[in-house]
């Protein structure tokens, strides 16, 4: 009886105050203590999820109430609230204080909720971070901005999405590994963003620990990174904004002290290499001066120094019921190695309506973006006729480019006389005569719409699709060596061409009901929602070999020659295929508040996944969450030391439903017995053969995460940061169960074990100084991540596969190296020297000797620090990025020290060194040794990779709005800077950051210097 | 309260129908043998698909690395060096070790898979004229299955028995059943007599529904073909099998019942290796083939060459000297067509190759490997000759050996030599052995076969079931071919002339015992 009072009655006060206090539009500038105004700020009403951004001219416009309290939060500024009067103007001045990461917001695809009462771990990196910089995509733009999110970029390739995003460690050993990707409501179907443009990102939100990502069920399961473009806002006028960035790119330096020509060719005469000359095949060839040669600079003749420009421009307006963003940008970006590089243009255009009462509101974000890559082949291969950074690497330095006239006669007559060390010249004319192009188009549409249906229920829906089509065209022109050398010797046309097309379509359907009330100091919201997911895959792709050279273009199909009843030599073969995939969900959230002092959130949700089926097609996840804004609680009123301070606590599930990491589509059917059809034995053009045993009883990969959290801010928000601790378990683990072979395979994959990372976050900023012209700011964040497997499908308590360098025990971490160690060089007779598995000394260690060395390729320390200051419009930021306790296994080091290298590639001088009977004490072996290729089984070229990388810095001058009245511009900001100038490492290569645990020539990251200017109008 | 649960159906509604999202058929999946194997020539699409499980090329490229068939080549960088296959360097790891085993277990499950639907398929197909010929045809297809399943237990049994003459030694795993998706079945390894009486019983079966062999040779299109398995197969894994159990009986029943083969001439063995691959369904040596066309991929010559088969192509690896000079020795004038179909062309074997430094003698004592020299279509690709008549009359000299014949050795070697040798040149220059011992016999059997079948991944087994019994000191390299790696030998008693069980199987089945040594 008694709560049904109360019911009635808090409906007649929630009607009262509908009735009595009446909501008016209230505007106002927010500006800096300078008077300039402050584009972004959120203004939040208090006490509720209700807020905006002010508009680039620092506008802002709510529907308030005279009593509310509005809070403003902008990044680098103080927070302040303020109270609502009469007037319905409320002008808000912000003292700076540079904070960049504390922002006012949380956003996720379904909810958004103020930072108090955020429960979760979560950071945000915002556009003042990513516009701007010379990156082509975005995610290397986040490299340590977020502490515990690991990037590492693998290629050098203008947008290649050769780059592993890991947050909080390894969570699977052979699914997926990376976060899911949500950009405006719209799930991705790959990592690879190059045709995006990052100026267009107005946010970045990435979620990481379980009451984050359990509402993302079967895909949250790495966390997810929400990206949120920009939009305009109501009733603003419109606001013209232009970005620019021109920069240069080079390549980094090595440290293999490799040998130049007249080293070499002193060093190869020791072995009793001949002095070979081209002109013993080709008379009017070049000859080598082998007592005094010409440096051939293989490194110049591959690398250039690769100029790139970004434009962006964008446009900005607001009506009372609609406002748009509209942005076109222009990017061409050469990569250091010539004849790569990436060209994008994209347009973007944001809207959002709502009707004059404001129930009902709609908004669509559209994109469209158009790419082409000029790619390198085979880079990280063997292959010495096409991995281009093998060339440029170990060529060797006394041969020339002058040697390759522009045939592939001369690349064959280069072959024939210095064999596997032509290579530099065979790819001078695979650079003349080869290419890999891929054009991609991508569009991401969304659109929602949201109705409240009273002050308490809402209803909404959001429809969003990715659509993406890559062509690629790869091709090998008929004059081509590499053509020529692997024809059939009655092949009269030569050349090849291959064509692929895909497309892929990602739907996603969200409705929900959501409901809130607030009684009291106790406030509670919940939503429901279901969830559809569909997606379609489609490919075909056709190759040829002949074409006519004097019709060829490089690039194009031209001089076709068709098919002949001789042979089959210019038929062309075709494949087209197609794939769906798909995925249904429903789930519900609840979150209450007392006070904004308390806060608990409980997440459920259950799919169904297309990969599994019977009793494991669903999944169930769930997290709960809780937070304690301890600032808020009586007993710090009045602290001087804590100007906030909150604890926050999660637990829950995720699950992980790409257990092989082949994307959307990969994995389907992986359950049941499979046949398949295709060329068989003595040209049977169709044999039956079975492909692929059953496993029924497939199921997720489940992760399970704890997270324990700390926000703070300390003396009048001068020290300011956060520290997260997490334990992170995968169960369920997909992976190899051996298999003895009368089952017809060796192994089959299954569900089986379990793996841990746990983890310290540490985030941290100060102002050292703060004050009306000057501010200071240092900043750093880090973290620890110890990843351990916990059990694995063989007795042996390891998995490890014959050969490989590395493998897993139960107790170390994924990928540990599995190595020999190394014990010297025997003075006596130049063998190498190993520790067997009792640590004696042996020549001849067996696969009983090797051992655990507690060292991978993912670091177990990283983070970055850097600072921020700021002098009368003067700007400089720094950042430097750091990882530790991180190994490699560097495969050019083997190359340049190998014996069997002398007279092929070149060597480091480091191997002048090598044992003789006159120098026993050498640093490498007797080039004769016998055991030398236990050598390449050892921890011998096993190499530190722990770096410290000057990121970025950046230095520049922001001009205030008074200087600029003259020219009719609202804003100017210029500024120059570098990426990656500088790297402190042990790691010998170009390249001390990569993605790999193994390098060979592979493609380095550059450095950059660019310029870049900003213009409002 | 109502109306938002009303609102909330019609939400849900509106998503479609959600089934379709996660119950995808995805197109073209097959998922029951029921669905593909309907008839016999359904079946012979299946027999064909396991011809290409057979590791023809790799056997022939482990053989020439591991023993003493190989030199390192002019334009080596380390290949076949750094990884230790040319230093006789092996455990359960090795790849040869594991893609035999895999390979040929694979093909046996296959096999019993494809035996049990054609009992399935016989036991519905009805009566009638219709029904009793396809009757016969699942028959005949079934007989092939057993020779293709007696042939991989052949090859199991030749690599990782330790001692073929033991009938109580450990040999390979009896796969004599239908298996699907029970992944905790474990066997144990059988004995030697096991897997004997296995393979015979196998090779009888074969027999006994093809009206003696006679139906083995007819295949599906109706054309007999030494590209597939036929009956003289079926006598050929038998005669291989004797050779290592030393059952000289049954080599010399199941040698005579072999029909229109013989050891060909020195013409007939020259077009067997040639680059232009003619008439080789009709070679009189050629007991079975593996047919490999252009767009089959791979390549046998691959393994010692880049490119093609030439002199101004990249030789990775070359003739191993030991071997040369075997080669060369046949006849003082190369009148022994070995020599030629062997060695390259274009080589240029040096005569003081002893004194030439360590980098001469690599840059300039050319010995290239020419036997298998590509096609012009595909220039690393012949066809795999697998079985060679001669192989098996140089079986039927053992068989003679093992019964104290020497002389009889002496002759089949004889008429090996003379068919090797173009009469007309100058039958007077053959150079015959003189054997005067039973050692001696197997010495000239193991000596012959080292030339016969260079290249043709014969030389390890040879060595194993044959290098004690000859005296042999094992695999031997010429001192100029291990200058700079110290890979001379390795002895015929090494535990290393029987593969290990691959790692694979010895982890997963707690059944499976290692070879010893490993």
């Amino acid at each position: 009886m008694r709560s049904k009072f109360t019911w009635i009655l808090t409906l007649f006060f929630a009607l009262m105050m509908q009735v009595g206090f009446a909501q008016k539009q209230v505007t106002g500038v927010v500006k800096t203590q300078d008077g300039d105004p402050i584009p972004g700020a959120t203004v939040m009403l208090v006490g509720t999820n209700l807020g905006t951004d002010t508009d680039d001219e620092g506008k802002y416009t709510l529907n308030l109430k005279k009593g509310d309290k509005i809070r403003v939060v902008f990044g680098g500024f103080k927070p302040t609230t303020l109270t609502v009067s009469d007037s319905g103007v409320l002008n808000v001045t912000l003292v700076e204080e540079d904070i960049t990461e504390l922002e006012g917001i949380v956003v996720d695809t379904y909810r958004t909720v103020s930072k108090p009462k955020n429960s979760n771990a979560v950071s945000t990196v915002t556009s003042k971070t990513i516009e701007g910089r010379p990156n082509a995509s975005f995610i290397q733009t986040l490299q340590g901005q977020v502490p515990g999110l690991n990037i590492s970029t693998g290629s050098g390739q203008p947008g290649d999405n050769n780059t592993t995003v890991i947050l909080r460690g390894l969570g699977s050993i052979n699914g997926n590994v990376e976060p899911l990707y949500v950009i405006d409501g719209v799930p991705m179907s790959s990592d690879r963003f190059r045709s995006l443009n990052p100026n267009d990102i107005d946010r970045i939100d990435v979620l990481k620990d379980a009451g984050a990502t359990a509402i993302y069920g079967n895909r949250g399961a790495n966390g997810v990174i929400v990206v949120t473009t920009k939009r305009a806002s109501f009733d603003s006028s419109l606001e013209v904004k232009y970005v620019g960035t021109t920069g240069m790119s080079f390549l980094q330096d090595n440290q293999y002290n490799l040998m130049n020509a007249k080293q070499y060719v002193d060093f190869q005469r020791k072995f009793g290499i001949p002095n070979r000359q081209l002109t013993s095949v080709d008379p009017n060839a070049p000859t080598i001066n082998y007592t005094n040669p010409v440096d051939g600079n293989w490194v110049d003749v591959f690398f250039r120094n690769a100029i790139a420009q970004n434009h962006t421009l964008s446009f900005s307006s607001g009506s009372k019921n609609l406002n748009n963003y509209t942005s076109i940008g222009y990017s061409d970006i050469e990569g250091v190695l010539k004849t790569t590089g990436l060209k994008r243009f994209n347009f973007r255009t944001n809207l959002n309506g709502k009707s004059d009462n404001g129930k009902l509101t709609y908004g669509t974000t559209v994109s469209a973006n158009f790419s082409k890559s000029d790619m390198a082949s085979s880079a990280g291969s063997n292959a010495l006729n096409q991995n281009y950074f093998m060339g440029a690497f170990q060529g060797l330095p006394y041969l020339r480019p002058d040697m390759y006239n522009g045939t592939f006669d001369s690349a064959f007559n280069a072959l024939r006389v210095f064999s596997n060390g032509s290579m530099p010249i065979l790819l001078m004319d695979k650079m003349r005569t080869n290419g890999l192009k891929q054009e991609e188009f991508k569009t991401i549409v969304n659109g929602s719409l949201n109705y409240a249906i009273d002050s308490n229920w809402s209803i909404g829906t959001n429809l969003g699709a990715d659509y993406q089509t890559i062509n690629q065209f790869s091709f090998n022109g008929p004059s081509s060596f590499n053509s020529f050398y692997f024809a059939a010797a009655d092949q009269e046309w030569l050349g090849s061409i291959g064509n692929i097309d895909e497309r892929r379509l990602i739907m996603t359907s969200n409705s929900n009901i959501k409901w809130n009330k607030t009684f009291g100091k106790h406030s509670v919201n919940a939503g429901a929602y279901i969830e559809y997911l569909k997606a379609h895959f489609k490919s075909s792709s056709i190759s040829k070999e002949g074409f006519d050279p004097n019709f060829w273009e490089n690039g194009k199909a031209t001089g076709w020659i068709g098919d002949s009843d001789q042979n089959d030599y210019y038929a062309p073969s075709a494949s087209v295929g197609e794939q769906s995939a798909g995925m249904f969900s429903y789930f519900g959230l609840a979150s209450y508040d007392y006070d904004t002092k308390y806060g608990l959130d409980v997440t459920l949700r259950r799919d169904a996944s297309f990969r599994f089926i019977d009793e494991n097609r669903w999944g169930t996840f769930w997290s709960v969450s809780g937070r304690w804004n301890i600032i808020n609680e009586k007993f710090m009123e009045g602290s001087t030391v804590f100007s906030d301070l909150k604890l926050r606590a999660s637990h829950g599930t995720a699950g992980n439903q790409d257990i092989t990491g082949s994307g959307v589509f990969g994995s389907a059917y992986l359950y049941t017995t499979l046949y398949s059809a295709g060329r068989g034995y003595a040209d049977e053009p169709n044999a039956y053969a079975l492909s692929q045993l059953p496993k029924r009883d497939l199921r997720w990969e489940e992760i399970t995460t704890t997270n324990i959290g700390l926000d703070f801010a300390l003396f009048n928000n001068r020290l300011r940061g956060n520290v997260d601790v997490y334990r992170k378990q995968t169960d369920d683990l997909y992976q190899p169960i051996p298999l003895s072979a009368i089952n017809g395979s060796t192994s089959i994959f299954g569900n089986f074990g379990s793996l841990r990372n746990e983890g310290v976050e540490l985030l941290l900023a100060g102002d050292i100084v703060r004050n009306k012209d000057l501010t200071i700011t240092l900043n750093a964040n880090g973290s620890y991540n110890k990843n351990q497997v916990l059990n694995l499908p063989n007795g042996e308590g390891f998995t490890w596969n014959g050969s490989s360098l590395s493998g897993m025990r139960e107790g170390g971490r994924i990928g540990e190296f599995y190595l020999y160690k190394y014990a010297g060089i025997n003075p006596q007779n130049g063998e190498t020297q190993y520790y067997d598995k009792n640590g004696a000394i042996t020549e001849n260690p067996t696969d009983e000797d090797r051992q655990w060395l507690n060292k991978s390729s993912l670091p177990v320390y990283q983070g970055s620090f850097g600072f921020d200051v700021n002098y009368k419009g003067f700007f400089a930021q720094a950042n430097f990025t750091f990882a530790k306790d991180i190994w490699r296994f560097d495969n050019d080091y083997f190359f340049f020290t190998q014996p069997s290298s002398v007279g092929m590639s070149n060597m480091t001088n480091d191997y002048q060194d090598y044992w003789t009977t006159s120098n026993r004490d050498a640093a490498f072996s007797n080039p004769n040794a016998n055991n030398l290729y236990h050598l390449s089984d050892s921890d011998f070229y096993l190499r530190d990779a722990s770096y410290i990388r000057m990121r970025f810095v950046t230095v520049g001058y922001n001009f205030k709005k008074s200087d600029l009245a003259f020219m009719k511009l609202s804003g100017l900001r210029v500024y120059a800077q570098a990426e990656n100038l500088v790297t402190w490492t042990k790691w010998k290569g170009w390249d001390a950051e990569s993605n790999r645990g193994v390098d060979l020539s592979q493609y380095p990251t550059p450095r950059t210097v660019s310029f870049g200017v900003e213009v409002q109008f | 309260m109502r109306n938002k649960i009303l609102t909330f159906a019609a939400l849900l509604a509106l998503t479609v129908s959600c089934q379709d999202a996660y119950e995808i058929e995805q197109p073209g999946f097959r998922t029951e043998d029921s669905q593909i194997f309907n008839s016999s020539t359904d079946i012979a699409r299946g027999i064909n698909a396991l011809y290409n499980q057979i590791p023809a090329e790799g056997e022939i490229n482990f053989v020439s690395y591991f023993t003493d068939e190989l030199g390192v080549g002019r334009d080596n960088a380390g290949q076949g060096i750094n990884d230790g296959s040319y230093r006789f360097f092996m455990n359960p790891g090795t790849g040869f070790a594991g893609s035999l085993w895999n390979n040929m277990y694979n093909l046996v499950n296959r096999s019993n898979r494809l035996i049990h639907r054609i009992d399935e398929l016989i036991a519905v197909a009805g009566t009638g004229t219709e029904a009793v010929a396809e009757i016969n045809a699942l028959n005949y297809a079934k007989a092939r299955l057993h020779v293709l399943r007696a042939y991989a237990h052949m090859k199991l049994f030749s690599y990782y028995t330790t001692d073929y003459k033991n009938g109580s030694a450990l040999s390979v795993i009896k796969f004599d059943f239908y298996h699907t998706d029970d992944y905790t079945r474990y066997e144990k390894r059988s004995t030697v007599n096991e897997i004997v009486s296995f393979i015979e019983k196998d090779i009888q079966t074969a027999f006994d529904l093809t009206n003696g062999g006679v139906n083995l040779d007819t295949q599906a299109d109706g054309v007999s073909n030494n590209n597939f398995i036929g009956k003289n197969v079926a006598h050929a894994i038998l005669i291989k099998l004797y050779a290592m159990t030393e059952n000289s009986q049954g080599i010399l029943d199941n040698i005579d019942a072999i029909t229109d083969k013989n050891i060909g001439t020195a013409g007939s063995f020259t077009t067997l290796f040639a680059k232009e691959e003619v008439g080789l369904e009709s070679n009189p040596d050629l007991v079975w083939r593996l047919i490999r066309l252009p767009n089959d991929g791979g390549g046998v010559a691959g393994a010692w060459w880049a490119g093609a088969v030439a002199a101004n192509r990249t030789a990775y690896m070359e003739i191993g000297r030991s071997l040369f000079n075997e080669i060369n020795n046949l006849n003082p004038n190369k009148l022994d067509y070995r020599y030629s179909v062997t060695v390259l062309g274009d080589s240029q074997p040096q005569a003081n190759y002893q004194s030439l430094s360590a980098n001469d003698y690599r840059e300039r004592d050319l010995l290239f490997i020419g036997k298998y020299p590509g096609t012009t279509e595909a220039q690393l690709q012949n066809d795999i000759k697998l079985i060679r008549y001669t192989d098996l009359y140089l079986a039927k000299a053992e068989a003679l050996a093992m019964n104290g014949d020497y002389k009889g050795v002496e002759n089949i070697i004889k008429e090996v030599r003379t068919a090797r040798t173009l009469v007309l040149d100058d039958p007077g220059v053959v150079v015959f052995p003189t054997i005067s011992s039973v050692r001696e016999a197997w010495d000239a059997i193991l000596k012959e076969r080292r030339v016969e079948f260079a290249f043709e991944g014969a030389r390890y087994l040879d060595m194993k079931r044959l290098g004690v019994k000859a005296g042999s000191p094992g695999f031997v390299r010429d001192a100029k071919d291990c200058e700079l790696n110290d890979a001379c030998s390795l002895p015929v008693t090494s535990f290393k002339l029987t593969l290990p069980i691959p790692r694979s199987e010895m982890l997963s089945n707690p059944n499976m015992v290692q070879n010893p040594g490993y």
